[in-house]
């Protein structure tokens, strides 16, 4: 099973705010041997309302059955499978960075600008950095950062919205099914 | 140990002058929007769910009581002329006896337990439910809101524990929540693909007062199961059983569930069409009938095991392709294009992918296609049904009959002459259930009840229990093995203490008898632990409760002992000693393809299509 190569899958879904929805949803992936890459939550627009962003992989046969399951879910509202071309994607990362000397500092400087990362904290031996993009992005910025020295790192998982007029809707079963 | 030790929370004393005792939360104002709250009666929670269960139309449920439930069980005490409660002897049993009545009735089954322990006990039956899709409510009993997370006496995190296997469950922590979501999860509880639904009541949420407003409706934007099957779906189906040949009807639990056995019928007649029923879809349609060809899956019969392999189409109307039915999936049925009608949508394509998906309610889409069809004689199907034909009267289901002892399809066979299926049967699981569903002619859905899905060894006696007490006059058989029987044996003592008309029937092999099986089959009759070294003498034990007990050992006292145990009235248990090393046949082993079926030494060994995983 686990020699099939699989592909990444963006979830969104709408779930009404209420105790252990967050729990059912998290609770489907591992009672089924799902795997969540990333995960997140917050508000959302509709008052209520939770918006969960979520990454998992699988064949088309697995997402299938986990946008299904996922709809399943009595307080669950939307579930967007998120594909293609058709969302914004932003995940951030915050770094720090040793950058001890003139050269490391003038390196740092070169990378930031290259990315349109920023500087959110520093000290005389380091500095922390901020970045927003697809979670690829963040792969590269993190790749140009290796050689300076990277201290700490913390990613957030990527949240993403449709482009207006090009979502990719998989939520009323029929239409689904048809 | 659940009636020792009572929690009491600070908020169950008496209020002290001037103070009121409402929920926390009322006192904030948040439940001064209710409108007509003045002509609203006054209650404590405890009686809000008494009287929000005889709103739904409750009027039987079974349970155990205990200190995070205590306020319940008094208000219990005060109608018990509108609802009645039966005190079970384990938890286990009050739910599945609350799954029997609902399997045997249609209605919702209602189960009621203390905290911790008490709610830890019914996981077993709320994972069977689930499976089965039975529609039951358990109210579990919980520590007071102020003790929850505190690791307090017989406190367990029931909702966490209970997620998985319930449709939904709720932790209800304002009493002004009590009636919207008893109504609420009885609704989920019935509708769509049924199945349970736990509500956990702290106890100072029993002991608060509110208004009580019962609300005519449920309204659950998230949540919408579609009914009707989508037209051009339907049509495309239609189309396809009009102009195939060879096909097959499969039908399962959701045609019981949606009482949709007419519809089978007819549109079986119509069509001309071979019927095969899963496990829980027995009763769907009468196994008398010519085409009805017998049981399907790991030990059905050799004609609806090949009739699946060898059909272009199969109609699968709420079935699962359950791992019991196709064997290996990339060899289950490889010719056939397949229509899944199937309430749950996430059913469609989970294991098997399916040319025409139709979501809907069994009932529903089978009147549709009855509508859809033209006014036109039943196609012959000639060809198909002389291949049917064929391997019926080459492979019937048979065993080799014994005068020196009892063979357990014999004793079957003897059951099912004398009842003719007219009675309701539960089985417990193991060689005696699948023995049950081969030779006992259930002609009616609901008057079949057996784990089908989980698998519950103990199941059988609390089921008999539910369905005895759902207002049948026949006596409930209850057919079960000598280690599945051990399982809720303490069930007896409700069966005697409610005078029920309930036979148990012990299949007693005095071994695990299915796992025994495989041991032979697979591990080379290495017979891990599946000896019963020590039993217990079941009539003793029939005697012990209060029950009539009997045994039967020659086959010569077999016919004598079961006329004269279902002639007894109240509670008889039937001690049936059988042959204790035989094999459930056909069988298709695990692992195989559903075609390589092993057939039992009684056919022509040449003939047989055998090959073992």
């Amino acid at each position: 099973m686990s020699t099939i190569p699989t592909t990444r899958h963006m979830l969104s879904i709408l779930v009404e705010d209420r105790y252990g929805e967050l729990a059912r949803i998290v609770g489907l992936f591992s009672g089924r041997g799902y795997n969540i890459d990333s995960l997140a939550v917050n508000r959302s627009i509709e008052p209520g309302m939770s918006r969960v962003v979520l990454t998992t992989r699988g064949d088309a046969q697995v997402v299938e059955q986990i946008l299904k399951q996922v709809n399943k879910l009595v307080r669950v509202h939307k579930v967007r499978h998120l594909e293609g071309e058709g969302h914004m994607e932003r995940e951030l990362c915050v770094a720090t960075v040793r950058a001890q000397n003139a050269r490391a500092r003038e390196e740092l400087e070169r990378v930031i600008k290259l990315t349109s990362a920023r500087v959110i904290a520093f000290s005389a031996t380091a500095f922390t950095v901020e970045v927003t993009g697809t979670s690829s992005d963040v792969d590269h910025f993190l790749e140009l950062l290796r050689p300076l020295g990277v201290r700490d790192m913390v990613r957030s998982a990527p949240i993403a919205l449709s482009r207006a007029g090009v979502e990719h809707e998989s939520t009323a079963p029929e239409a689904a099914l048809v | 140990m659940q009636s020792s030790g009572i929690v009491i929370a600070k908020t169950d004393e008496a209020p002290a002058p001037g103070s009121s005792r409402r929920s926390p939360a009322t006192q904030n104002g948040e439940a001064a929007a209710v409108s007509n709250v003045e002509a609203a009666p006054v209650l404590r929670g405890a009686r809000i769910v008494v009287e929000s269960l005889i709103k739904e139309g409750v009027d039987l449920l079974f349970g155990y009581p205990g200190g995070a439930i205590l306020h319940v069980y008094d208000e219990l005490y005060k109608v018990q002329d509108r609802l009645r409660h039966i005190l079970v002897r384990h938890e286990q049993g009050a739910v599945h006896a609350a799954e029997g009545y609902a399997q045997s009735t249609g209605k919702v089954g209602v189960c009621m337990v203390t905290s911790g322990p008490g709610a830890t006990n019914v996981v077993t039956g709320l994972a069977n439910a689930l499976m089965d899709s039975t529609p039951i409510v358990v109210i579990s009993g919980q520590v007071a809101t102020t003790l929850i997370g505190n690791d307090a006496f017989q406190e367990a995190d029931i909702v966490g524990i209970t997620r998985p296997c319930t449709k939904y469950n709720y932790l209800v922590k304002r009493v002004e929540d009590l009636a919207p979501t008893i109504k609420e999860a009885f609704y989920l509880a019935r509708s769509g693909r049924p199945g349970p639904v736990l509500i956990d009541i702290p106890k100072d949420v029993t002991a608060w007062e509110c208004p009580f407003i019962w609300p005519e409706k449920v309204e659950l934007a998230s949540y919408k199961p579609t009914i009707k099957g989508h037209p051009l779906q339907v049509k495309k189906a239609v189309d396809l059983m009009r102009q195939v040949e060879k096909a097959v009807l499969y039908v399962g639990g959701g045609v019981v569930n949606a009482g949709a056995h007419a519809e089978v019928m007819e549109l079986s007649r119509r069509l001309n069409l071979p019927v095969t029923p899963t496990l829980m879809g027995l009763g769907a349609y009468p196994p008398g009938d010519p085409r009805s060809l017998g049981m399907l899956g790991m030990h059905g019969t050799y004609t609806a095991n090949m009739a699946m392999a060898k059909a272009n189409l199969i109609i699968n109307i709420g079935a699962r392709f359950d791992d019991r039915v196709t064997g290996r999936v990339d060899k289950f049925a490889l010719n056939a294009k397949k229509i899944h009608v199937d309430i749950d949508p996430s059913s469609v394509n989970k294991t098997v992918n399916v040319d025409v998906p139709i979501v809907g309610d069994a009932k529903h889409v089978l009147q549709q296609m009855l509508d859809m069809l033209p006014d036109e004689p039943p196609p012959a199907r000639s060809g198909w049904w002389s291949e049917l034909r064929e391997m019926q009267a080459r492979y019937p289901l048979r065993y080799k009959d014994r005068t020196d002892v009892i063979m357990p399809q014999r004793f079957f066979q003897e059951l099912a002459d004398l009842t003719k299926g007219r009675y309701i049967c539960s089985t417990d699981v193991g060689q005696h259930q699948m023995w049950a569903a081969q030779y006992y002619p259930v002609d009616h859905g609901r008057k079949w009840l057996t784990s089908g899905g989980l698998g519950t060894m103990g199941y059988g006696l609390p089921a008999a229990v539910g369905a005895a007490l759902s207002g049948t006059k026949d006596p409930v058989l209850c057919v079960t093995g000598d280690g599945s029987f051990q399982m809720c044996i303490q069930e007896l003592a409700t069966c005697v203490q409610e005078n029920l008309n309930l036979k148990v029937l012990i299949m007693n092999n005095r071994f695990l008898g299915m796992v025994r099986q495989w041991q032979e089959l697979l591990y080379d009759r290495r017979y891990s632990e599946v000896g019963l070294k020590y039993f217990p003498d079941f009539v003793k034990i029939a005697e012990a409760y209060g029950a009539t007990g009997m045994r039967a050992e020659k086959p010569e006292e077999l016919r004598e002992v079961l006329e004269r145990g279902l002639n007894t009235p109240g509670t008889v248990l039937m001690d049936i000693i059988v042959s204790k090393e035989t094999n459930v046949y056909p069988m298709i082993p695990g692992g195989a393809a559903h075609y390589e079926i092993l057939l039992g030494p009684e056919d022509d060994e040449t003939a047989q299509p055998r090959e073992l995983a």
